[in-house]
């Protein structure tokens, strides 16, 4: 194609206006610069991202229900059926849940007791891959239970395995104090600690049996809900809509990993979204550059332009032309960019150049995780912003009547 | 006749609102097979002229006829253009060159315009530099050629594509004397051998000399002269 042939050799030559030149490196060199650190944020965004995301998925269910009111525990089977009839479901758990208070000698906390189902066949995720000391062993009889907690509560309790804790249901308490009796206090030994990178879990929450929770707090034959896990965890948003519809908002809780912790995700999305709007400014700046270049490179060869019109350049090849010289500098910036930025992960990812203390950050060094579509979305957008760039310039060597650009001398 | 022109009016307006009145009705041919010449003070319009009648410049009023095709009647830009590039050759005076481009490339240019594959483009304008004598400049650049050379690539160039009728605007206007022979030989070569029809504006007695018909641009009109002319 002529136009390109054409816009290929007035990109390299030597313009009369050595400034032109200059810019246009400058808007090339801002391409890149953009485009590269557009792959690294949001590929570090990304590795942090999936890092917490994988963190805390090891640890929720996919889908939890919690009955919200008696009507809805008594339709507590019916619900049992449907989550099994769900063609992705894994596995489906009974949970119980309440708040307690744990007594060792003279320390005390305010934890969430959680009881589990433990002779599901359900080990891919929940507690029992942490226990770092002690086992997972969660039976137990009438008058003591087994409690399973994380090790910053085991060392605020200063307890030890095979310790024994007072377990009070807290709000048995708040009944006794209405009704004048004791609350009911039941006796829990320390069979497993276990330790996991979510510091927060690891305080809040303490396990047992399920039936042993049921018991202590007061629940009889009923439970707080199910869990559910997955075979594709990207099903979870069907799962909760084809729940919805089926048993309604009204008596009970849907929710999916997602909005287990909805405020951190959106965060965490709204920071990938600021990053990547700001860090394409950069790109933004760096085509207004390759207006000003390219308009001063149309103003230079008017004359030109007069003489392709004349032997028989119609309009729109002359806007070719120029919209190539524009582009030429969007797509050599992209690539270089491209490969600059991937270039950065890579040496990241290989060697870890930027290390982070394991002890504070879970991890060694800093994660990164690069996605293709984040590729493509920064590839287009960037060629998106060049074409804008050089639609101005190249209209304007359209307009230059013929004959005006011949006699320019 | 190549060309016909009929009742061509073109007028300027100037600050104050006044409007100037170039070219005033003119009626004007060309044969096919010959040098014309118009001849004409500075400022009489024949810059002018010549751009209307090469469809470079649209009249206020009036037809071009080349080769029987009226030039203003193509209805867009895609067309005009096409047939300027297929049928119409043009010499300025001021070489026009492309100076990012060697002198084989500008000859092949018009042909790379209307999509001839590149190897023939160059072997036909290789071919058309060595008929103007510059067969050893091919791979230069204008600004290493030397002003007679230059205009005499601008020739090459309006001639690849076998045009009807070639247009030159003072093509030895910034020639010297010696330089302004070898091109006025040329064009007579060139209308000998290939029959090449030309229609030239200019100052220079030699190459009116040379010329088959002769025409004076005087105030917006166009009248014919009957001296200087080879055929006397």
């Amino acid at each position: 194609m002529f136009e390109f042939f054409i816009a290929k050799r007035y990109l390299r030559s030597k313009h009369k206006i050595n400034f032109i030149t200059i810019i246009s490196v400058l808007s090339t060199l801002g391409i890149t610069i953009g485009v590269a650190a557009l792959v690294i944020v949001l590929s570090v965004f990304n590795g942090f991202g999936s890092l917490v995301t994988s963190v805390l998925v090891n640890f929720d269910p996919h889908v939890r229900i919690v009955f919200k009111s008696p009507d809805a525990v008594a339709k507590a089977d019916s619900v049992a059926a449907l989550l099994q009839n769900y063609k992705d479901v894994k596995s489906v758990t009974r949970f119980a849940e309440g708040k307690v208070i744990l007594v060792n000698k003279n320390s005390y906390e305010i934890v969430n007791l959680q009881g589990i189902e433990t002779d599901t066949n359900n080990s891919d995720w929940g507690i029992q891959n942490y226990i770092s000391f002690g086992k997972f062993d969660l039976s137990g009889n009438k008058r003591t239970g087994k409690i399973i907690l994380g090790l910053p509560l085991a060392l605020k309790l200063s307890c030890r395995i095979g310790d024994t804790l007072l377990v009070t249901s807290a709000s048995k308490i708040e009944q006794s104090l209405i009704t004048l009796s004791l609350p009911k206090t039941k006796k829990f030994v320390v069979s497993g600690i276990f330790e996991i990178s979510n510091r927060d879990y690891a305080l809040k929450y303490t396990y047992t049996s399920l039936e042993q929770a049921q018991r202590i707090l007061g629940l009889r034959k009923n439970f707080t809900g199910f869990d559910v896990r997955l075979k594709n965890i990207d099903n979870s948003g069907d799962l909760k809509s084809a729940l919805v519809s089926a048993l309604g908002e009204k008596d009970f809780t849907i929710r999916t990993w997602y909005d287990l912790h909805k405020d951190l995700y959106d965060v965490m999305l709204i920071e990938r979204w600021a990053a990547y709007i700001i860090l394409s400014l950069i790109i933004a700046v760096a085509t207004f550059n390759i207006l000003g270049s390219l308009t001063m490179s149309v103003i230079e060869k008017k004359k030109d332009i007069g003489v392709l019109r004349a032997i028989g350049t119609s309009k729109k090849s002359i806007l070719k032309i120029f919209m190539f010289e524009g582009i030429l500098i969007g797509v050599i910036g992209t690539v270089l960019g491209l490969i600059l930025g991937l270039l950065v992960c890579y040496l990241q990812i290989e060697y870890k150049f930027y290390s982070l203390d394991a002890s504070k950050y879970i991890i060694d060094a800093l994660p990164l995780k690069v996605e293709f579509t984040d590729i493509i979305v920064i590839s287009l957008m960037s060629m998106f912003l060049t074409f804008l760039a050089s639609l101005f310039p190249a209209k304007r060597a359209v307009g230059i009547p013929v004959n005006e650009a011949i006699r320019w001398e | 006749m190549i060309l016909e022109a009929k009742n061509i009016y073109k007028s300027y307006s100037q600050n104050g609102g006044k409007k100037l009145e170039i070219l005033k009705g003119i009626d004007f041919t060309a044969e096919e097979k010959k040098i014309t010449i118009i001849v004409g003070a500075s400022g009489a319009g024949k810059s002018t002229f010549l751009h209307i009648l090469s469809g470079l410049d649209n009249p206020d009023k009036g037809e071009v006829l080349i080769n029987g095709t009226n030039i203003y009647s193509l209805s867009d830009d895609e067309q005009i253009s096409k047939f300027r590039n297929k049928h119409i050759g043009f010499i300025f005076q001021f070489h026009h060159l492309l100076p990012e481009f060697t002198a084989i490339e500008n000859v092949a240019l018009p042909q790379l315009i209307n999509g001839t594959d590149r190897e023939s483009a160059m072997k036909n304008a290789a071919e058309l530099l060595d008929l103007v004598g510059l067969s050893d400049r091919t791979g230069h650049k204008p600004s290493e050629l030397s002003g007679g050379e230059q205009q005499r690539v601008a020739v090459a160039r309006a001639l690849i594509n076998k045009p009807d009728i070639i247009f030159a605007d003072e093509p030895t206007g910034n020639l010297d004397s010696k330089n302004s022979e070898i091109l006025h030989n040329l064009f007579v070569d060139l209308n000998k051998k290939l029959g090449a029809s030309f229609l030239i504006v200019t100052h220079n007695p030699n190459l009116v000399k040379l010329a088959d018909e002769v025409y004076e641009m005087v105030d917006g009109k166009i009248f014919k002269k009957n001296y200087f002319t080879k055929s006397k």
